[in-house]
């Protein structure tokens, strides 16, 4: 096979992928055969049999993510949007055509899961008040709720029916952001691996994320229920906010770690940053183990304790009040200087002298200060 | 049931190293200087059992992330793209020796119990 025929072929099989990033990716395969001839002295025919099959090749472009979106025209094979009839819609695109997914609802869960194919498939059911615009337009996939028109009692007799959900099917490597809005209803994510930022916020339900990755910041935030995060990590910041409701973070890894809720109990394990950690509550327990950060850690609640083990940080600042502050810290008692303070109790550092390289700041009211050194 | 699906998920873990391991390896081969297609081939060839093509997707996903950029230039009367490594590139191959030292205590912990 010599040039133009391999060419040919690889365009044939890439039909149906923008413009493009068909032709960026001959391009690629143009100069690479080029480039093999001048610098191994092989033929055109030796150049072409040494790339491997068409198939194979393309195969491998397909999964290439896609040009940057504002460069992108519209891609061939667009999916048809659903209409607006009321009841079950079901809308599918290839996965490489999706660079951001955008969801905006109200009243609905919104679930995302991984699939096995290489398509990002929206499935979700609307009635005659509720409808939804779906677009995919240079690279951005979205699902919006149209806003209804004026008023309507209906809007405020969900309670007797369950919630709907908007359930998303993505590959378990998705090269996109997502943004997902909605209230009232939860957010619960498994086992994706995405190229982009993700977002979540909703209210009144829960959040959860479960074998999560993402290559950018992780902003998360619902109100009066629980944040639940299970071996998730950003290459970017995160940031997960609720109130009145429990949060709870194992095995979390990011740029900078920031956990706030409210008069609820907070519980923090394996959690790793390059940067700070800031874990806040009020009215409620603070429990964390094994916090790594080169930067600090700050941990903070009210009325109530502070239990902790494995802190590892050069800085350290633990506040509460009412009640005790009471763990162990990485490194042994030489490497710290304290500072710390209770209005009632026990105090174990009072007496501590040393002038280390690392700060431990602690302070509560009526309740006793218990901190141990590993080292 | 449940082995179906700790496969799905240990393959998805090792995609993932894989694609961690490709893509450090053209970044530090990035990091010496610019490159073009051909010449990152043949250099990551020594350290990599990686098809010609596979190059490809990896360059396009680095240049998604922002770790990479093009350029085109004249060579030899045609054009020709070369790539160049971003700071975000750079800060990438940092990220990606964390990583592999926590990997590297677990290699010890397996190795131990060989020996």
């Amino acid at each position: 096979m010599n040039r133009t025929d391999f060419l040919e072929a690889l365009g044939r099989a890439l039909q149906g992928m923008d413009d493009r990033d068909r032709q960026d990716a001959l391009n690629y395969f143009d100069e690479l055969i080029a480039d093999t001839m001048d610098e191994r002295g092989v033929s055109e025919e030796e150049a072409v049999a040494g790339l491997g099959g068409v198939e194979q090749i393309a195969a491998g472009i397909r999964q290439a993510p896609v040009r940057e979106a504002e460069s992108r025209p519209a891609a061939a094979g667009q999916p048809t949007p659903p209409d607006d009839s009321p009841g079950l819609k079901v809308v599918t695109a290839r996965a490489a055509a999706v660079r951001s997914l955008t969801i905006h609802s109200a009243n609905t869960r919104v679930t995302v899961v991984a699939g096995d194919r290489d398509e990002v498939e929206l499935s979700y059911e609307q009635d005659e008040r509720n409808i939804y615009d779906f677009s995919l337009e240079g690279g951005e996939m979205r699902l919006i709720l149209r806003q209804p028109e004026g008023f309507h009692i209906m809007d405020f007799l969900r309670l007797n029916r369950p919630t709907p959900e908007i359930r998303v099917v993505a590959p378990a490597d998705f090269a996109a952001s997502c943004d997902l809005r909605t209230s009232n209803g939860a957010i619960d994510i498994d086992g994706i691996s995405l190229w982009g930022r993700l977002r979540a916020r909703t209210s009144n339900s829960g959040i959860s994320l479960q074998h999560l990755r993402c290559e950018g910041d992780l902003a998360l935030r619902t109100s009066n229920s629980g944040i639940r995060l299970r071996q998730v990590s950003a290459r970017g910041e995160a940031e997960a906010r609720t109130s009145n409701s429990r949060l709870s973070a194992l095995e979390l890894k990011a740029r900078q770690i920031t956990l706030t809720t409210s008069n609820s109990k907070l519980t923090a394990e394996d959690l790793v940053s390059e940067g700070k950690i800031v874990l806040t509550t009020s009215n409620g327990r603070l429990e964390a183990s094994r916090l790594q950060s080169p930067v600090s850690l700050s941990l903070g609640t009210s009325n109530s304790r502070l239990q902790f083990s494995g802190l590892d940080a050069p800085s350290i600042t633990l506040r509460t009040s009412n009640g005790a502050v009471s763990g162990s810290v990485a490194g042994s008692a030489q490497d710290y200087s304290v500072t710390s303070h209770t209005s009632r109790g026990r105090d174990s550092l009072r007496d501590h002298r040393a002038q280390g390289s690392r700060r431990l700041d602690v302070q509560t009211s009526n309740g006793a200060i218990l901190v141990d050194f590993e080292g | 049931m449940y082995h179906i699906i700790l496969a799905k998920e240990v393959d998805a873990v090792d995609a993932q190293l894989k694609r961690g391991v490709i893509e450090a390896c053209v970044l530090r081969l990035l990091s010496r200087g610019d490159s073009y297609g051909y010449e990152l081939s043949r250099d990551a060839a020594e350290v990599l059992v990686l098809s010609e093509s596979t190059l490809y997707p990896v360059l396009r996903r680095l240049q998604a992330a922002g770790q990479v950029e093009s350029y085109t230039r004249e060579h030899g009367g045609r054009l020709r793209r070369y790539y160049h490594i971003t700071d975000k590139g750079r800060l990438a191959i940092e990220d990606f020796l964390l990583e592999w030292a926590e990997l590297s205590k677990v290699y010890e912990f397996i190795r131990e119990g060989i020996a």
